[in-house]
């Protein structure tokens, strides 16, 4: 096999467009290339499908309202009414993971959400947005959060610890379960399709299997993006009312 | 509201048809979701351990305690690793159906 066609080749960065901007790299990659069709997509899919607004709605007005509806239920029953506010970015956050996945499985298309850093930085903002939600809303109280009650005063100094990085790691396991689940479904297509080829006549059984593996990797598209969401709504929900047990 | 113009039959028919189900119980998750769940404790004990690391590392580089910090640290990412694949497992178990 070629050094080109290696199965992790499809996660390369090539720059497309080379900026620099004060010695930081800011250069239009595939990457970026892949987010804004991502957006675009969206945008597009989302306007069209909702500009005619009829009372019974077609077939792409429908999976819109239906997109809508869902995680307006999401959002409500895991963070009650108030977080009803948060909608546009949970709705935002949810439909351009969701694109970002299936665009990835359009065979050539590259992958955006298999780079940590991508996955990160949404968590990151997630994390420090909610934070910041919390200490608005509850002001130092919200410290309180990293106390758990009804435990004796001599192991608060073991259990706090506990807590607080309990709460760090947020980011790093939301940012983490996404770019996994992408990065390991693509490789092992790629593998994979390698088989096909080497294999010959009986190339067809690795044939099948990426049949069946394609079907898995719509619908962990699908939940990636669909656990992704329902973590922002339960962190936005722990910020907005702590643990009201 | 419309509720009085409806046949009364069809308000107990959610009642007839979870008990037709098999009552409250949720149906077993299907291996998917159960793969999901697996993937998920298994990344929160690892990142447990990475951010306890990380921030003792970094805590020793500042105070030059070197490998003190780190050890104590790397502990208790491990102990929020466990108590929060611990507290997934649990809400599980007696809350509603969440996901992974």
């Amino acid at each position: 096999m070629a050094a080109g066609e290696s199965p992790l080749h499809q996660f390369e960065i090539n720059r497309l467009l080379p900026i620099e901007i004060g010695g930081l790299d800011v250069s239009f990659t595939n990457s970026s290339l892949w987010m804004v069709i991502a957006v675009g997509a969206a945008s597009l899919m989302l306007t069209m499908s909702m500009s005619r607004g009829a009372l019974v709605p077609g077939r792409w007005q429908s999976i819109a309202e239906l997109a809508y509806e869902f995680i307006a239920k999401l959002l409500s029953d895991s963070a009650g009414r108030e977080a009803r506010k948060y909608f546009p970015l949970v709705f935002s956050l949810f439909v351009f993971i969701l694109f970002a996945n299936l665009l990835g499985l359009i065979p050539y298309a590259f992958t955006t959400t298999s780079h940590i850093i991508v996955t990160f930085a949404m968590a990151g903002c997630v994390f420090i947005g909610v934070t910041i939600l919390g200490f608005v809303k509850h002001g130092a109280r919200f410290l309180g959060f990293f106390v758990p009650h009804g435990v004796p005063a001599v192991m608060l100094p073991l259990l706090v610890p506990i807590e607080l990085i309990s709460y760090l790691i947020r980011p790093i396991t939301l940012s983490v379960r996404l770019f996994a689940n992408m990065l390991a479904g693509h490789t092992l297509l790629k593998v994979l399709g390698g088989f096909i080829v080497a294999l010959g006549f009986f190339g067809i059984l690795p044939w099948a299997f990426i049949v069946a593996l394609y079907a898995l990797e719509l619908l962990v598209a699908f939940l990636q993006a669909y656990v992704f969401t329902i973590l922002t709504c339960l962190y936005i929900n722990d910020a907005l009312h702590m643990h009201e047990h | 509201m419309a509720s009085s113009d409806r046949p009364p039959s069809f308000d107990d028919l959610d009642a007839r048809l979870k008990k037709a189900r098999g009552g409250d119980r949720p149906a077993p998750p299907s291996p998917h979701v159960a793969a999901a769940l697996g993937w998920r404790l298994a990344i929160e004990m690892a990142a447990g351990m990475a951010v306890g690391g990380i921030i003792g590392w970094f805590l020793d580089s500042w105070l030059g305690s070197r490998p003190w910090l780190t050890l104590v640290l790397v502990l208790f990412g491990v102990a929020a690793g466990v108590r929060n694949a611990y507290r997934l497992t649990q809400k599980r178990s007696a809350g509603p159906e969440r996901p992974s």
